[in-house]
């Protein structure tokens, strides 16, 4: 028997509320957070995991990055503490922790872990993890692509008791404030994170009393045997075969002039079975780029949900693919100590674009062309402002375009894919929160990959420190490879980061940046890239690509170059010429 | 068509009418305080406002004895959804014009791949960039370079663009350069409709302000066309009283400040509905569901099924869900209070068909007012759910809808139902059944996200059906959703109408303080105070409300030192004494606990924001509580057949026929079963029984319901109907 046969409108209603319960925890974050990092950008996650550390639920607006490494959290803490979870955390203990390596991503995401007790027995933990702005190491907001070793990349945190039967451990904040910047915020978040699990503790008893625990129990795990029945069942359907993908992170920041670094997977679907096989990527970088295990498959995760997105996310995602890993630490799995504040730019997208890749050629109509990845830069200093002058770090991740679709479907979005949930920090607030001026926040003009469906623009920013000095990292990636086109469409141009533009001083800073200093008033501009295109660009109707340059999505001279389209201006008004257009498509393509 | 007693109106009497007009009918409710009628006529686009004189008409009350008109309206709500609104130009910051089209980044499905976010209400060639700049602070970096607001007012012409959005960074701190602006276009355009958006929202984050100007630009000269329109139409028809519009927030609206704030329509009408039953049924013990616990205000999921949409509001502990902001689809956000509302396409009017590949579906098209469903006779021929209720015997030519205005025709009907049966190889007994079905199944599925998605077990609620359709599907429905009680109030055509009557004039002023509460002086707070209720004052002296129906109430959001959001408390003027400081402290730490499950003493705690609100305190004595018998006197009634055949998924039947001014608290009847009335129809199929309550609410409940905890004590039934 089972709650899903016999009362399947009460299993819906009990997987709903814990979704919903999750979506309580993101908005009561979201509502008391200090930063600008989680109470606008909405970097932070929250999930529910069962007892054994099964992930059941995630919410609607967590940030997909995150969750599929929750599980790995409770594991590693469990392991850590050595004993059994009841004699670890008691009735309102709440633990803390960020080592990447006992199940985390880099440890700026600082996670918070609570147990629900039903009787005397723990019957799951809910977690919560946010993005610290600042976890102290020697430059403004951690990053840092010059760090050795992940003891180079802020304050680690092993599993900790941050609540003591209910009593927060004043000792232990006093020595993780005392490490990072920033403190007041930190402070301000770390509180958020105590009520976020306190929050969804208690949605889980009010559950409990209104259902009974062996209902609420079944609930969880059979929800997860139903996703992972779910997407077997989408395996069945695929075509047997293997698939042979990679992507390169730019280098090995670490090692000076190094060669790009490969993320490699093969796919193979067997008879219902899907094996994911990363065993021929990268050794292991000398710099920040690498990925713990967690992370990996979080990230593997991630876009096989994009794939399947119908399947719910949980446990028995994970339970029906089958990973391989390189025998020796590497990119994809590193070891302890390895740096790894880098991931989330490197190996991160690195493996999207090794999934979505794959299979884009077993079920094109699902897919789409490449995305852009991530990058992360920071900077901070003194605000010297009148009612200031206190430290301050700023944390952009920049968004760019998406990969064109197949059936001609243009894209629009502009967002990483592993961070869809993440939000823009308002340039207003912003600039209220840190001396800073933004000069332009804009979609760039031919940055979205050529295509019959275009990739969609990426975003450039302008900014420049309008008051004193700050010190600028930068840990990002894909200034070399730009987001693939695919079906004849064209790679998107890759990002690009530039100190002082149009000045004598013009510098391209690159993507791997420590202590860069940034003097007051010079203008930074960083453009993330846009999506790869998706088919034959000569092949796009010419009134689309009027249309375009009509909103300067695309220039005239991107008009003529990616789509042999010949526009001419008269006046305000512009239209194609449609035998120079002609002459020259037919050109192209006698030519191709 | 009146159901009110048709005296002569020869002494004048002074009306408050509430009318609301939907996508396919119009509805009215009138009092003069001791009567109350009814009227539902067709709406008439594009032009609405003949519909609503159509139905004051109806009703027999003469336009300048009506004193207050308060209308709910579909218009902006229409515009938006089919992209229909005016065309607009948006000024912006030089570097900024793409904030629209960035939007937040964030994805309505995190993971679809073929998600789209929505198309911007305002294309990038129609965004121009100013050179001019502002700092957080207020001071001006860059002084306003009033050529490019000239050269883009004067592209924005040619390309016929007839109103103007301006939103300039940080100008909720310093609205000059917006105001220089504005200056410039209403010079060059004095035709033209200007939004600003520090006179809309001054509060920091350009994405949100920038998304509500737009579509406030996007929305005003549509708005603005017919409320002049109608105002015409009433002036011609010598109408004196005031006119009020319904917003998306429950309140009302003077016609000049609608203009002004456009986009609060968005949910006009809805907002109207959720309202009404929020009135009606708050303290009413049969909306307390037999599932739910003994005590405690009404849980109910109230449903407005009209000719185009049906419109779902949940009403939990007597009060329906309010929020501070406002989408008429994910992405577009309006920054103005309102009421939780979730809108689909499935009403009467909606149309079914039958895709390439043989697979059925129901709306959201629909056949509106006009053509309207082919049983209409009014050129339509695309088969509608109206049709299918009347190949199915549910409504038929006996009885005309909208009080008699509406005659069907069952061989149309028939003959359009056929057509899709044919397509999708179906008799037309199971073609029908099927189109009910279909639009049954996409109702419950958006009630299902509005309480299951949210952790809410439709079972421990009671459905509110109303709107012409309401009736007809409620029981249905609700059996989708294993609800066994369903209510529907009286005259539950024009419930939207009558939720215009119920609510207030409102109006709120706000002024940021943020100054830490330890050091903050009363005095300075009461000046402020006092300030915002002078503001507040002047609005409602605008609106004509006397000064002994007023009532003025004062907030205070407080928020720890570095937050960003704030918790709101309410405050009364004798708390600003000297102990005031520390109250408000303790106030706010017992309130932030045990919302946030924990409070920190060692965070300064800051005065963010003072505001004041001023609102009339109108007589709302219109319930509609005990007018059934009112509405007795004349309906006739008696000539009808008592039975009819009908089909159900069982197959054909018959079913017995009542008024529902015959039944009474001591009366049940038994489904198969139709109730007819003025302006609705019930359906009550097999297995569910209906009564009315003590106040004149049909009350259908399941006869099969479950033992344990959804069982019920049945009401009192002691006898069967004829």
């Amino acid at each position: 028997m089972s709650l899903r046969s016999d009362d399947p409108i009460l299993f819906q209603v009990l997987t709903s509320s814990f979704t919903s319960i999750v979506d309580e925890m993101g908005a009561l974050i979201q509502r008391v957070a200090f930063s600008l990092v989680v109470s606008e950008g909405r970097d932070y996650c929250g999930t529910i995991c069962t007892r054994d550390g099964a992930l059941v639920t995630s919410g609607t607006t967590d940030l997909p990055a995150h969750l599929g490494t929750h599980p790995y959290t409770v594991r590693g803490m469990l392991e850590w503490a050595g004993s059994e979870p009841e004699e670890y955390l008691r009735p309102g203990d709440i633990a803390i922790m960020n080592d990447a390596y006992i199940g985390g991503t880099h440890n700026h995401d600082v996670r918070v872990i609570m147990p629900v007790y039903f009787g005397s027995s723990i019957a799951a933990f809910v977690v919560n993890s946010s993005h610290w702005t600042d976890v102290g190491g020697h430059v403004p907001g951690t990053f840092d692509p010059s760090a050795k070793s992940s003891h180079g990349e802020g304050l680690i945190i092993p599993p900790c008791h941050l609540v003591k039967e209910g009593q927060i451990n004043e000792e232990l904040v006093g020595l993780i404030l005392r490490n990072v910047r920033v403190s007041n915020e930190t402070y301000g978040d770390m509180l958020a994170q105590i009520g976020a699990v306190r929050l969804a503790e208690q949605r889980l008893q009010e559950l409990r009393q209104s259902y009974g625990e062996k209902v609420v129990l079944s609930a969880m795990t059979e929800v997860i045997a139903y996703s992972e029945s779910l997407l077997r069942t989408e395996f069945e359907r695929l075509p047997d075969g293997v698939w042979e993908t990679e992507a390169f992170a730019d280098s090995d920041p670490g090692i000076a002039g190094s060669p790009p670094v490969a993320m490699r997977m093969t796919l193979t679907i067997e008879g219902g079975r899907a094996i994911y096989d990363l065993s021929r990527s990268g050794p292991q970088a000398k710099g920040a780029i690498n990925a713990p295990v967690s992370c990996t498959v979080s990230a593997a995760l991630v876009a096989t949900k994009c794939v399947f997105s119908h399947v719910p996310m949980n446990q028995g995602v994970f339970n029906a693919i089958e990973f391989r890993f390189p025998s020796e630490p590497s990119v994809v799995n590193a070891e302890y100590p390895a740096p790894i504040s880098g991931m989330a730019a490197a190996v991160f997208p690195g493996i999207v674009n090794c999934v979505l890749n794959a299979y884009v050629h077993v079920v094109p109509e699902r897919c789409m062309a490449g995305p852009t990845g991530l990058t992360n830069i920071t900077w901070g200093g003194v605000d010297p402002r009148s009612d200031r002058n206190q430290d301050y770090v700023c944390y952009l991740w920049l968004e760019g375009g998406w990969g064109g679709r197949p059936a001609a479907k243009d894209n629009h979005t502009a967002m990483t894919l592993f961070a869809t949930s993440a939000t823009n920090q308002p340039v207003e607030l912003h600039e209220r929160t840190a001396p800073l001026i933004f000069d332009c926040y804009r979609l760039e003009p031919d940055s979205g990959g050529a295509g019959a469906s275009r990739g969609s623009n990426g975003v450039t920013r302008r900014w420049h420190v309008s008051h004193g000095d700050a010190v600028l990292s930068c840990l990002g990636s894909g200034q070399i490879y730009g987001p693939w086109g695919f079906d004849g469409g064209k790679d998107a141009p890759p990002n690009r980061f530039v100190y002082a533009p149009d000045t004598e001083d013009e510098t391209n800073i690159g993507m791997f940046v420590t202590g860069f200093e940034v003097a007051e008033d010079r203008v930074l501009e960083y453009r993330q890239a846009g999506g790869g295109g998706w088919g034959e660009p000569l092949t796009r109707p010419v009134e689309w690509v009027l249309e375009d340059v009509i909103d300067g999505y695309v220039t005239m001279d991107g008009a003529l170059r990616d789509y042999g389209v010949v526009i001419v201006a008269d006046g305000d008004k512009l239209h194609v010429d449609e035998r120079a257009t002609a002459e020259r498509r037919l050109d192209r393509l006698r030519n191709a | 068509m009146s159901c009110g007693s048709r005296r002569p109106t020869s002494n004048a009497r002074r009306w408050r009418v509430g009318v609301d007009t939907g996508g396919t009918f119009t509805d009215l409710v009138a009092t003069d305080g001791s009567e109350l009628r009814v009227a539902k006529v067709l709406s008439t686009p594009p032009d609405y406002e003949r519909g609503v004189l159509d139905a004051i008409q109806s009703a027999h009350v003469e336009i300048p004895e009506i004193d207050v008109l308060a209308h709910g309206t579909t218009v902006a709500t229409n515009a938006v959804i089919v992209r229909g609104g005016a065309k607009a130009a948006l000024l912006t910051t030089s570097g900024f014009r793409d904030v629209l089209e960035l939007r937040r980044h964030n994805r309505g499905e995190l993971y679809d791949l073929l998600w789209d976010p929505p198309k911007p209400v305002v294309r990038r060639r129609d965004r121009f960039e100013i050179r001019e700049r502002v700092d957080y602070t207020g001071s001006v970096l860059q002084p306003l370079e009033t050529a490019d607001v000239e050269e883009a007012v004067e592209r924005a012409t040619n390309r016929g663009s007839e109103s103007f959005a301006v939103v300039f960074l940080h100008s909720y701190t310093n609205a000059d350069h917006e105001h220089q602006a504005r200056a410039i276009i209403e010079r060059l355009r004095p035709d033209a409709y200007v939004y600003c958006s520090s006179d809309l929202l001054r509060e920091p984050g350009e994405f949100e302000r920038t998304s509500t100007v737009a579509i406030n630009a996007y929305l005003g000269p549509i708005v603005a066309r017919y409320l002049e329109a109608l105002r015409g139409a009433l002036a011609d028809a010598k109408f004196g009283g005031q006119l009020f519009v319904m917003h998306s927030g429950g309140g009302l609206l003077t016609a000049e400040t609608a203009v002004r704030v456009p986009a609060r329509l968005v949910a006009s009408g809805p907002a109207a509905g959720a309202m009404a039953v929020e009135r009606e049924f708050s303290s009413n013990a049969l909306a307390r569901s037999p599932a739910a616990e003994e005590d405690g205000a009404a849980n109910v999921i109230s449903v407005d099924i009209g000719g185009t949409s049906a419109d779902i509001a949940v009403i939990r502990e007597g009060s329906a869900r309010m929020v501070n902001e406002f989408s008429a689809e994910f992405g577009s956000p309006i920054r103005f209070p309102a009421v939780d509302l979730t809108s689909i396409g499935a009403g009467g009017g909606s149309i079914a068909s039958v895709d390439a590949g043989g697979l059925p579906s129901v709306g959201p098209r629909s056949a509106g007012a006009n053509p309207g469903p082919a049983a209409y006779g009014r050129g339509g021929t695309e088969p509608c759910v109206t049709d299918a209720n009347v190949v199915l015997g549910r409504l038929s030519e006996d009885t005309p809808l909208a009080g008699g205005g509406v005659v069907l025709h069952t061989d149309l009907a028939t003959e359009a139902v056929a057509r899709f049966a044919d397509r999708a190889h179906l008799d037309l007994n199971d073609a029908a059944l099927g189109i009910i079905e279909i639009a049954n199944g996409n109702m419950a599925r958006a009630i299902r996200l509005v309480t299951v998605e949210r952790g809410l077990d439709p079972r421990t609620f009671s459905l509110v059906a109303f709107g012409g359709a309401g009736g007809l599907h409620a029981a249905e429905l609700a059996e989708r959703l294993e609800m066994s009680r369903v209510l529907i109030p009286i005259a539950p055509g024009v419930t939207s109408a009558l939720g215009c009557l119920y609510v207030d004039i409102a109006h709120d002023a706000a002024e940021a303080y943020l100054k830490p509460l330890a050091e903050c002086r009363p005095d300075d707070l009461m000046r402020i105070f006092d300030r915002l209720a002078t503001h507040v004052s002047a609005l409602l002296d605008l609106d004509d409300v006397a000064a002994e129906a007023r009532e003025l109430e004062y907030f205070l959001d407080l928020r720890y030192l570095g937050q960003r959001r704030a918790l709101t408390l309410p405050l009364r003027p004798g708390d600003l004494d000297d102990g005031f400081a520390d109250r408000a402290r303790n106030q706010f730490l017992r309130q932030y606990e045990l919302q946030f499950h924990y409070a920190a003493t060692d965070i300064p705690i800051e005065i963010a924001t003072l505001r004041a609100r001023g609102r009339n305190i109108a007589d709302h004595d219109v319930s509609l509580a005990g007018v059934a018998t009112r509405l007795d006197d004349s309906t006739a009634s008696s000539s009808l057949p008592s039975v009819r055949s009908v089909v159900t998924k069982h197959g054909p039947t018959e079913a017995t026929i009542h008024d529902r001014q015959d039944l009474r608290p001591t009366t049940s009847v038994s489904g198969p079963a139709i109730v007819r009335e003025y302006d609705s129809t019930t359906w009550i199929p097999p297995g569910w029984k209906a009564n009315v309550d003590d106040v004149g609410n049909l009350v259908l409940e399941r006869l099969d319901v479950e033992s344990g905890q959804h069982e019920t004590e049945p009401p009192s039934m002691n006898e069967e109907a004829p």
